[in-house]
């Protein structure tokens, strides 16, 4: 057999084990094992040797302990109540315009995406603060939800982000200039949300009036609450490309900040403190266990020659690469119906990115393609947070607001998808977007 | 984060027999353990770059410190998540499935589990005798490799037990009992 049907039977099988509920890491472990063993002429040896030390080289990562570090800040903010703070400070100035308390949710949303790296933590958090609110002022309940359940998506999109650091460490690509690259991107989504809400209470005011006008004093004060939180990511994002801090600490450094700040003005204690552990212990279980399978998986392909192959083939293809990029990226839309946008990550980068690598993009230099790329596959992925029928991130808002029903909510979720495929279409075209502050630093 | 994945599971939560409930706090206290390992891990780094800043150095060893530990740290997570149904999967071919038939999957599911957590504990157990037979050491502090390698067994041993007796609750579960 060649590495190609290899390859595609390995995946083949894979598929089947996850239709039926394996854990997508098992899984992943399952199949590669097993292609591994078949590979090596049926011999278990090398199988068993190439085991030893999978589980050590791969938790002791030096880059990757960046992971269980921003979960625990992450969980750090959500028990310190700094979604409270940031949701007030938002509100403080820009509730007062029509839908304001929408704009506000968004902007409270982007706020607590730079602290933490998982949209599904920031759509629950954000959702706890935020929909009392809207509903105190009369949101129609699928512009609230659909606002949060697309604003949790910020958790990613905004640095720090868990599926960066992923493509980051399976590319070998560097953390610090891909979290710089997802900046100007991020405030890009930022801004279209806000645009869509704009648009549709322009078009429906009903759907969200005005919310309270605050004053200035008032406004100081809030802002004198947030200060910190807008400290801690600069300190992060900047430390790590300034290149003072390594991710691994810049890490470590948000982390601490976010726990005294939750311990000194969000009232954490004892119990606080536990919960956060035991918060950071599951996600960093979840994502880890995906990473050893997807390491085992990912050991069976290199050895196929798999990827190669493919790569060489599509290159030979004569196919225009963007036709390629928008079938990779249609992929990740199609995936991202049935599954999680990490595993998609682990699961299609190794296979995506040496094809991605072999075309020629406006020109574009290695490095600043990998860039876009992971850029570009970050912002595909996290849609799936929010498209049926899956859409994680639908479903935990739904589930907080428990009087909208859940058809209103994807209504709600559709004039936001739209800003995200606006926003993908032109990070693909312009990859200046994602590269520009990257440029910027780097000199 | 409350972390929602557990409740996209179409599956309520199970209630514990006598041994779940005694398995339950051993895997949370473990998970505990780790996240503080973690805490502590995050107080090192700070005096470790502050140290760094002012000029009398680092703490030494700080990145080995880091990389033995956090991989124990880590390998206490995985039982507690695994108890509570934390692992990623993919429900949206069996959504309309009958339970019964769902909770025989998982139990396959689980039992797999088990055997990827005791295959990698026995052998990371295998890295770790080999480590301290060729009496390898850090390279700062000169701790014996091996340590920090033997640290992990205990981790992966539990999710096998957890594995095995999720499975064996998800069996439970499709007669309609529990373990």
């Amino acid at each position: 057999m060649s590495g190609i049907t290899v390859g595609f039977l390995i995946f083949a099988v894979l598929l089947a084990l996850l239709v039926v509920r394996v854990p997508i890491g098992i899984a992943m472990f399952a199949v590669g094992a097993g292609g591994y063993v078949y590979l090596s002429g049926g011999d278990t040896l090398p199988l068993l040797n190439s085991l030893k030390n999978l589980a050590y080289a791969r938790l002791s990562n030096y880059d990757l302990i960046v992971i269980p570090l921003f979960l625990l800040m992450g969980q750090f903010a959500t028990h310190g109540g700094l979604s409270r703070a940031l949701f007030r400070f938002v509100t403080a100035f820009i509730g007062h315009y029509k839908g304001g308390v929408a704009l506000a949710s968004i902007g409270a949303c982007a706020g607590f995406g730079a602290i933490c790296g998982s949209s599904l933590a920031t759509a629950a958090t954000m959702g706890q603060v935020a929909l009392p609110e809207l509903k105190r002022y009369n949101y129609a309940g699928s512009l609230a939800t659909g606002a949060l359940a697309a604003g949790g998506t910020l958790g990613i999109m905004i640095p720090p982000s868990v599926p960066l650091v992923v493509y980051a460490i399976l590319t070998q690509e560097s953390i610090g200039k891909l979290f710089v690259a997802a900046v100007i991107p991020g405030l890009i989504a930022v801004i279209g949300y806000m645009v869509v809400i704009k648009i549709l209470v322009t078009w429906k005011p009903a759907l969200g009036p005005e919310g309270p006008r605050i004053e200035w004093p008032e406004r100081f004060k809030a802002l004198l609450e947030v200060f910190p939180v807008l400290l801690v990511f600069v300190v992060v994002i900047v430390g790590i490309y300034d290149g003072w801090a390594n991710p691994t600490e810049a890490a470590a450094i948000g982390a601490a900040a976010c726990g005294v700040l939750a311990v000194a003005t969000g009232g954490m204690r004892t119990q606080g403190i536990i919960d956060s552990a035991l918060g950071a212990a599951q996600a960093t279980a979840m994502i880890f266990l995906v990473l050893l399978g997807a390491d085992m998986l990912n050991t069976a392909l290199a050895l196929s020659q798999m990827p190669v192959e493919l790569a060489a083939w599509v290159k030979n293809s004569q196919v225009p690469p963007l036709l390629i990029m928008v079938m990779i990226l249609a992929i990740y839309v199609l995936l991202g119906c049935v599954m999680d946008s990490l595993a998609m990550i682990l699961l299609t980068i190794p296979i995506f990115y040496p094809m991605v690598m072999g075309l020629d993009f406006w020109g574009l230099n290695p490095t600043d393609k990998s860039i876009w790329f992971g850029i570009l596959a970050l912002m595909v992925v996290e849609i799936g947070l929010v498209h049926p029928p899956v859409g994680m991130n639908v479903y935990i808002i739904n589930r907080l607001a428990k009087d909208v029903p859940l058809r209103e909510t994807f209504k709600g979720v559709i004039p936001f998808l739209i800003s995200d495929f606006v926003r993908i279409v032109l990070l693909l075209l312009f990859p200046a977007i994602s590269l520009v502050l990257v440029r910027m630093f780097h000199n | 984060m409350k972390e929602p994945i557990a409740d996209t599971e179409p599956l309520a939560p199970f209630e514990f027999g006598p041994f779940g409930r005694m398995l339950a706090p051993v895997t949370k206290w473990m998970a505990i353990a780790g996240g503080l390992v973690f805490v502590a891990l995050v107080i090192m780094s700070i005096i470790s770059i502050v140290g760094r800043k002012l000029g009398v150095g680092p703490v030494p060893g700080d990145v080995e410190l880091l990389q033995m530990w956090a991989a124990f740290a880590s390998a206490c997570f995985f039982a507690y998540c695994h108890l509570h149904q934390g692992d990623v999967k993919v429900d949206f071919f069996t959504e309309k499935f009958p339970a019964a038939r769902v909770h025989l999957m998982d139990a396959c599911g689980s039992l797999l589990v088990a055997m990827f957590a005791a295959l990698i504990a026995w052998r990371t157990t295998a890295l770790a005798l080999a480590s301290k037979e060729s009496g390898e050491t850090s390279a700062v502090l000169a701790w014996p490799v091996w340590i920090g390698q033997a640290l992990m067994v205990p981790g992966f041993v539990l999710l096998a037990i957890a594995g095995v007796y999720m499975a064996a609750m998800h069996l439970q579960a499709r007669e309609g009992g529990t373990a």
